[in-house]
């Protein structure tokens, strides 16, 4: 969530967003809160750390909340541009690469893939955890990536060549 | 307390401070304001030229302070040429009697009342009307009748109302503040107005408040500031006579005396300008580099505004060739871009470049912005990262500078994430000028930039400050992008402005300049419109 840039929606009540791709989505404010009990025994006891101690507990409920509406406006995109794929909660090492191929990925200067997250629930990061290590002594795996790779390369090497004003 | 904060207000302003307010109150008595003469240049000894509800001619002549009989015999000339030089008005017939009027916002000695009474007398053997006095009891009653009802008496509007008032008049006006407490003087939002008479008395008893709000600043003759202030007061007419569909009969009045006030305004800060051989504020200690910078921006394109403003109105007006020799004497080194509150500033200088058939230099302007609003170093950002790091234009420049000084308070990041909401205008702008070599070159960029635009629900919302109804839209122009399409979108009409802008497209001069999020595709359209055709 912390790698998302943030900015202020300065005026209005609706946002559409259009991607580069072409998928529009349109989406309301939705209201984040949050809110704590304090005794007043406790205020009296405590003084100010009363207060930091609730803290945390504010900060992860607004934390959760919105990234249950960042989740859900991401399987919303996916969704409407058919680019999802469902593993029926298993993982295996070809659920990735069937994922990164339903991708349109960039590349920095270096040539290294660049921008792309996974999200997965905690169930499915436990077994992707414990799958992940066998990647590197995999071979099938290891060439279907380059290859895919090789792919994306090439596709995002078009799109770049191909940005200019045509007629 | 209102009976006070007016009479505070009147007894410290000229003739100049009260002229706006004793004229909204006139047209809300309902007469018709005709003429209003130049800051300092009395036509005939009159001021005000105004039609009253029976149809009958009055001349105003304003003066300030007391009048003793030392002042009255300097002044006596003027007094006769309002009551015996026919009044010389193509609304006015010659042949009707016209009843003069002396006003004061001071008191008048009774020896000079003594010596009007005989003069009258005198007058009146002549057929020519006596002439009637208003001194500062009077305006104080008609002024304290007008506002009255408006004056904020929740503790919290009455706190907002202090604030401004005590602002330093040196400075810029508090933008939020100022914009927030004038729409909520107009009743933005708030019960919709019956008839017209209903608009008048809000017009006009919002305008005896404005004025006092905005004394700090002509105390200090803070041009720029004077001129934002009325011009955020005149949006808000507007907007509240575009809300409640008001006919251009009703509104225009206030629309032609505001203005006339903007235009005299800039008039001094062009005097001011050319006298001077540095453009320093005290104390220098705080000036210079890109204060001074932006001041010089600023008050280029309030200049360029003005001549652009002339010149749609009256094809002929005089062109200023000094304005043109300072903007290619300095450009380079005068004009900053330091967010996209700054695009309008440099938008109307090029457009006034442009009207001086200086193109090239018109067009070195507009693309330095260009560059600046499309993405910088694409192959190095990865895709969350594609937020433009050239602030909104929501940013003030006081706050740019803030934070490019890296004072305390400013938060450089917290401007840095933003789209650009001037891209899509300033492409189109360039398409209108044929310039695909230089759009062609910046395309990898351009087309990486996010877009954004706002749209508000009702078109009067343009008109507001802050709009809380609405879409904000965010797109990308396509990677390949079609020249053809894009030429059609460039010069696509799409009536998405409030009519009253359509009838003033002239307004847009001004009102970009101190609302440069209202800066949209249309809007520019519209501007150069009248531009292309002189072009």
């Amino acid at each position: 969530m912390e790698t998302i840039p943030r900015r202020m929606m300065r005026e209005g009540d609706i946002l559409s967003v259009k991607s580069a791709g072409g998928s529009a989505l349109e989406s309301e404010i939705k209201e984040v809160s949050a809110g704590f009990m304090l005794k007043h025994e406790d205020i009296i006891s405590k003084g100010i750390s009363a207060y930091y101690a609730k803290l945390d507990e504010l900060v992860q409920s607004i934390k959760s909340q919105e990234e249950k509406i960042v989740i859900k406006a991401m399987e919303q995109a996916a969704q409407q541009v058919q680019n999802v794929i469902d593993a029926k909660g298993e993982f295996s090492l070809s659920t990735i690469l069937d994922a990164l191929e339903k991708m349109t990925i960039s590349f920095d200067s270096n040539g290294n893939p660049s921008g792309h997250s996974i999200i997965v629930s905690p169930s499915v990061y436990a077994k992707m955890k414990a799958k992940l290590p066998e990647r590197k002594k995999n071979q099938e795996y290891k060439e279907r990536y380059e290859r895919i790779m090789k792919k994306k390369r090439k596709e995002w090497l078009d799109r770049e060549n191909s940005r200019r004003l045509a007629d | 307390m209102i009976e006070r904060i007016v009479e505070d207000w009147l007894t410290s302003t000229s003739e100049r401070g009260y002229q706006i307010p004793f004229c909204q109150c006139l047209m809300y008595e309902g007469y018709t304001i005709l003429h209003i003469s130049k800051h300092g240049q009395m036509e005939q000894g009159k001021d005000i030229i105004a039609i009253d509800p029976s149809g009958t001619v009055c001349t105003y002549q304003l003066k300030t302070g007391d009048i003793n009989l030392a002042r009255w015999r300097s002044m006596q000339g003027e007094i006769q040429d309002l009551v015996e030089l026919p009044v010389a008005h193509p609304a006015v017939d010659k042949n009707k009697p016209v009843q003069p009027f002396l006003v004061t916002n001071g008191m008048i000695d009774d020896p000079v009342r003594r010596w009007i009474a005989d003069r009258n007398k005198y007058w009146e053997e002549l057929g020519l009307r006596k002439v009637n006095l208003l001194v500062k009891t009077q305006l104080l009653r008609k002024f304290i009748d007008a506002a009255g009802s408006f004056f904020p008496e929740e503790p919290l509007r009455l706190k907002e109302f202090l604030e401004l008032y005590l602002i330093d008049g040196r400075s810029l006006p508090d933008k939020d503040k100022l914009a927030s407490f004038v729409e909520h003087l107009l009743g933005q939002g708030a019960r919709l107005i019956k008839s017209p008479h209903d608009f008048r008395r809000r017009v006009s008893g919002a305008a005896v408040i404005a004025q006092y709000l905005f004394s700090p600043f002509e105390k200090e003759h803070n041009h720029v500031a004077i001129v934002e202030c009325w011009i955020r007061y005149l949006a808000s007419v507007l907007a509240l006579a575009e809300r409640e569909m008001v006919s251009q009969e009703v509104y225009s009045g206030t629309y032609e005396i505001i203005v006339k006030r903007i235009v005299e305004q800039l008039d001094d800060l062009k005097t001011e300008f050319f006298s001077r051989q540095n453009y320093l504020e005290e104390p220098s200690i705080g000036d210079g580099g890109i204060v001074y910078k932006a001041r010089l921006t600023m008050v280029l394109a309030w200049l360029c505004a003005l001549q652009l403003f002339d010149l749609k109105l009256n094809g002929s007006a005089k062109r200023d060739e000094r304005i043109i020799q300072v903007i290619k004497g300095n450009h380079n080194d005068w004009l900053w871009y330091w967010g996209q509150s700054a695009t309008p500033y440099h938008l109307i200088i090029s457009l006034f470049c442009e009207v001086m058939k200086e193109s090239e230099l018109s067009w070195s302007i507009m693309l330095k912005v260009l560059a600046d609003l499309s993405l910088q170093d694409v192959l190095e950002k990865s895709m969350p990262d594609f937020v433009s790091n050239i602030p909104d234009p929501y940013v003030q420049v006081e706050q740019c500078i803030g934070a490019e000084m890296k004072l305390p308070g400013f938060i450089e990041r917290e401007y840095a994430a933003s789209l650009s909401y001037h891209l899509s205008p300033i492409v189109y702008f360039a398409v209108r000028r044929n310039k695909r070599t230089s759009l062609n070159e910046l395309w990898r960029r351009i087309s990486k930039t996010p877009l954004c635009e706002y749209s508000p629900r009702h078109k009067w919302h343009y008109l507001l400050w802050r709009s809380n109804e609405g879409k904000e839209k965010t797109w990308f122009f396509d990677a390949a992008q079609s020249w053809r399409k894009l030429n059609e979108l460039a010069n696509q009409k799409d009536s998405t402005l409030p009519a009253i802008i359509y009838d003033h497209p002239e307004f847009l001069y001004f009102f970009l300049l101190v609302y440069p999020h209202r800066l949209t595709s249309e809007s520019l359209r519209l501007m150069d419109e009248w531009v292309h055709f002189v072009r």
